[in-house]
């Protein structure tokens, strides 16, 4: 009974466990219809979003394939077997055939010209790998005719993925080939033709140099002859138009040798420093005449050798040097050479010629490198030149692995710079400057510049003339505050300076200059003295000069003291005189050994000094006179020791050893007796003065 | 509590015991069910604590080895009405870190209603396995056996220790190490 019970109790919890899952059932099966509904509605919407996105895109396709037909591009399609699938009108167009026509026919057979089949083929395969690319092709017009296309091919692809074909954009450049062709030929020629043309510049230029160079040779040889003045002046003509030509030739000669490759560079260890100096003089030297004047401004950071083509590098600095020359009437040219960074194996060098001359205007900078011309016409009129020059500075500088360009201003001034990657030697760099150095000073055209202190007129000339010869720059002061302001103004190496001058005497000026300097460069100073006593050379000591040279000098003991105080070795070549020889003998009266010591053979220069004794000796000697007569001691005194080197410098010493008795003794001398003496010394010169005249005279007929 | 829990119990509770003692509890039990119980359905958990605890009188078996039996009854049923998730597993850790994963997440998406215990698992190397039950049902026991029987059907020999990491039990830690 009680496990009916139990039975019953059982059948009953089930029965209501099935009916509870019966009802959970139902509301997963509306659930799930429900869900199912709401499904279908978001699958139509993605069909109906898909269909839209395909219509884009096959109107997009179509706006682009239509783009294409309209740049006269042609569109072909074409199947695995190259089988055309589908030709668009613009190809069509181009290759003649009418709609449809090409379709189901063969690409290679009906269109393709032969020789072009393996790279049409070649193409083919990179498009099965799925690479586009593009190449010239020739194909056949409908009548057979052949044009040129460049295709841009790229696979097809069906909607799996699959490389089904190819699409080609066909651009017809027959055209465009053609005229390649016409210019490849043209240019074949005109290399051709240029080729020719350098040779027979280069041939000629040699052939034409060397008959040049006998007429110049003779133009010389013909210079020497007596010759009367119109003769002279053809002659010159025809020696400078002879020069400016085998200029011309030699420029040609060096462009077309670049042109031709035949140029190369053959670096050398080179000491920057000296060999620049050395252009540098050289055109100082040249200049003397011309208002112009050159400057080296060295970095001296700059301090080792250097692995340069010194001949190359010459050929530029003198090329550039000459045109500012050119350019620059009055004002000053600058080599400026400055390191501009360097690391341990090499430097960086900036090379500038910068000049204050006429400058030019931008146009004219524009065509400044170009081959034969010149910033303008009025340039060649009135300066000359080949046009050449800086063409070729361009080309060496390049050749060289710089790059040169300029800067200007009209009115102004021009400035050419160009900058090398120089090696620096691997030798001892103190050991090469030393050596440099001493190649520097073994030169006579040092790059010394020295200061003169002087008031006498025949002093100065003679010192003058002496340093200009001697090719050593120099400044002149005419008394002791210019001096002072000279030295202020400039860099000097030696300072020669007289002692008694107007204004400011050497011992005040010397002093001025000693307070200026710094403890560690003093610059050598060099008194100028007729004085023998001793007491004078010691206040010159104390005023801190740092030797004498007593007046009058021999060229030989002024080169002396200059090399002595300075880097430079000056040799007086023309001073050694052979008694023997036939020198010119002065008149008996004056000195001749002084004279002969002086002068040396160079005539021309005891000339220039005679008549400047004649020129000067009234005024100075009315001066001596009026001070004597005035009783103006001081003013006596010292006109007595500005005149009294002027006599030995004309072979009169005994009237300048007696000025200096004189000029000594002057302070103690009454008025009376110090005027009686002044009027000897009038009547004692005059005496020698047509002397004097008839040397000059005579000079001038030797 | 999901039904199949009730009705894996009360079979087993049948099956071991008959119906008389199946018929006991759920009389002597206060259940908002009335006992009904089917394996779609969801119940609150309470219900099968109440059954467990009246069994465990019933029969004077410890409720917590009764638990742990229970779970291992229940893997077996798991095997045969889901055999894809044991199918798609070739070894017992895979398997048990794919509770958490896996499993829950595929019951989360046919129940969304179900509250799940968590088994959180980390293997230190590749034959020791730490896993960190959490559940408010406090059901450590069930997990155990669930555990084991797991071992047991990917045949690994395993050394399993268990530690409560909080007085109530809702938070248990797992080490089974292969041995």
């Amino acid at each position: 009974m009680e496990e009916i019970q139990l039975l019953k109790k059982r059948i009953e919890r089930e029965r209501r466990a099935r009916k509870e899952a019966e009802s959970i059932l139902e509301v997963k099966a509306i659930e799930l219809f429900k869900a199912n509904r709401e499904l279908k509605i978001i699958n139509q919407d993605l069909e109906k979003e898909i269909a839209r996105r395909s219509s884009q895109l096959y109107k997009s396709e179509f706006k682009y394939r239509s783009i294409i037909e309209n740049m006269e591009l042609g569109l072909l399609e074409i199947d695995k077997e190259g089988t055309i699938i589908q030709a668009f009108d613009t190809f069509n167009e181009m290759t003649g055939y009418l709609e449809g026509e090409l379709v189901g026919r063969n690409f290679i057979e009906t269109l393709l010209v032969s020789e072009f089949v393996p790279i049409f083929k070649e193409q083919e395969e990179k498009r099965e790998h799925g690479e586009a690319d593009v190449s010239e092709l020739k194909i056949f017009t409908k009548d057979r005719e052949e044009i040129w296309v460049i295709v841009s091919g790229a696979p097809i692809f069906d909607n799996i993925g699959n490389i089904i074909g190819s699409v080609g954009i066909y651009y017809d450049i027959t055209e465009r080939k053609n005229l390649e062709d016409r210019l490849k030929l043209a240019r074949q020629t005109a290399v051709q033709a240029q080729q020719a043309e350098k040779q027979f510049l280069a041939s000629m230029s040699h052939e034409i140099r060397t008959p040049l160079n006998a007429i110049i040779g003779m133009t010389h040889m013909l210079s020497d002859t007596v010759l009367d003045e119109t003769q002279q002046d053809y002659l010159e003509v025809l020696s400078s138009s002879a020069s400016i030509l085998k200029n011309l030739i030699s420029d040609i000669l060096d462009i077309s040798k670049i042109d031709a490759g035949k140029l190369e560079v053959n670096p050398k260890v080179i000491n920057l420093k000296a060999e620049t100096h050395k252009l540098i003089n050289i055109f100082k030297a040249k200049t003397r005449e011309s208002k112009a004047e050159f400057k080296l401004d060295f970095d001296d950071r700059i301090s080792h050798l250097v692995h340069c083509d010194q001949q190359l590098l010459n050929q530029v600095l003198i090329n550039l040097l000459g045109n500012s020359e050119k350019f620059t009437k009055d004002g000053t040219i600058t080599l400026r050479i400055s390191l501009k960074a360097s690391d341990t194996t090499r430097y960086i060098i900036l090379f500038e010629v910068v000049d204050t001359g006429i400058g030019m205007s931008p146009l004219e900078l524009e065509k400044i490198f170009v081959q034969f011309v010149q910033a303008n016409v009025e340039i060649r009129k009135n300066y000359g030149g080949t046009g050449l020059g800086l063409t070729i500075c361009k080309r060496l500088v390049e050749l060289m692995g710089g790059y040169i360009d300029v800067s200007s201003q009209q009115g102004v001034g021009t400035n050419f710079y160009f900058t090398l990657n120089l090696e620096i030697s691997e030798k001892e760099a103190d050991l090469e400057i030393m050596e440099g150095a001493s190649v520097l000073s073994k030169m006579i055209d040092s790059n010394l510049d020295i200061l003169i202190a002087e008031d006498n007129e025949m002093n100065i000339k003679y010192i003058d003339s002496l340093l200009k010869k001697w090719n050593i720059n120099h400044e002149i002061a005419y008394d002791g505050r210019q001096a002072v302001e000279k030295y202020k103004a400039a860099k000097f190496d030696i300072v020669l300076m007289d002692l008694n001058m107007p204004e400011m005497d050497g011992f005040e000026a010397t002093r001025q200059i000693r307070e200026m300097e710094g403890v560690h460069s003093k610059i050598p100073i060099v008194a100028l003295t007729a004085s023998t006593f001793l007491s004078k050379k010691h206040l010159a000591l104390q005023a801190g000069m740092t030797d004498f040279l007593s007046k009058p000098f021999t060229p030989e003991q002024l080169a002396e003291v200059i090399s002595k105080y300075t880097d430079a070795d000056v040799e007086n070549k023309e001073t050694v005189i052979d008694a023997n020889s036939d020198s010119p003998a002065y008149h008996s009266a004056l000195n001749n050994q002084h004279l002969l010591e002086v002068y040396g053979n160079d005539m021309d220069y005891a000339l220039s000094m005679f008549e400047t004794f004649i020129e000067i000796i009234d005024d100075e000697l009315t001066l001596l006179i009026n001070y004597a007569e005035t009783d103006q001691k001081e003013e006596l005194k010292g006109q007595a020791h500005k005149v009294k080197p002027t006599f030995a410098m004309v072979g009169l010493n005994h009237i300048t050893d007696e000025m200096q008795e004189f000029e000594d003794s002057v302070m103690e001398l009454s008025f009376e007796k110090a005027k009686e003496k002044v009027y000897h010394f009038e009547k004692e010169i005059k005496k020698f003065i047509p002397i004097i005249k008839s040397e000059i005279s005579r000079i001038k007929n030797l | 509590m999901k039904g199949i829990v009730f009705t894996e119990f009360l079979e087993m509770v049948e099956n071991e015991f008959g119906y008389e003692v199946v018929d006991y509890i759920i009389d002597n039990s206060d259940l908002e069910s009335g006992g009904v119980y089917t394996s779609i359905g969801t119940y609150h958990h309470s219900e099968v604590v109440q059954l467990l605890m009246n069994l465990s009188e019933k029969v004077e078996m410890d409720p917590g080895a009764l638990l742990k039996t229970f779970g291992k009854y229940l893997f077996d049923t798991f095997t045969r009405a889901y055999p894809m998730f044991f199918e798609a597993e070739d070894n017992a850790f895979g398997f048990l870190d794919s509770i958490d994963r896996h499993i829950h997440v595929e019951v989360l998406k046919l129940y969304p209603d179900a509250t799940l215990p968590r088994f959180e698992t980390q293997v230190s190397d590749d034959d020791v396995m730490t896993m960190i039950y959490k559940s408010e049902r406090k059901m450590g026991a069930l997990a155990e056996g669930l555990i084991e029987k797991a071992m047991e059907y990917y045949n690994t020999p395993y050394i399993l220790s268990k530690e409560l990491m909080n007085e109530d039990g809702s938070m248990v830690k797992f080490v089974i190490e292969k041995k």
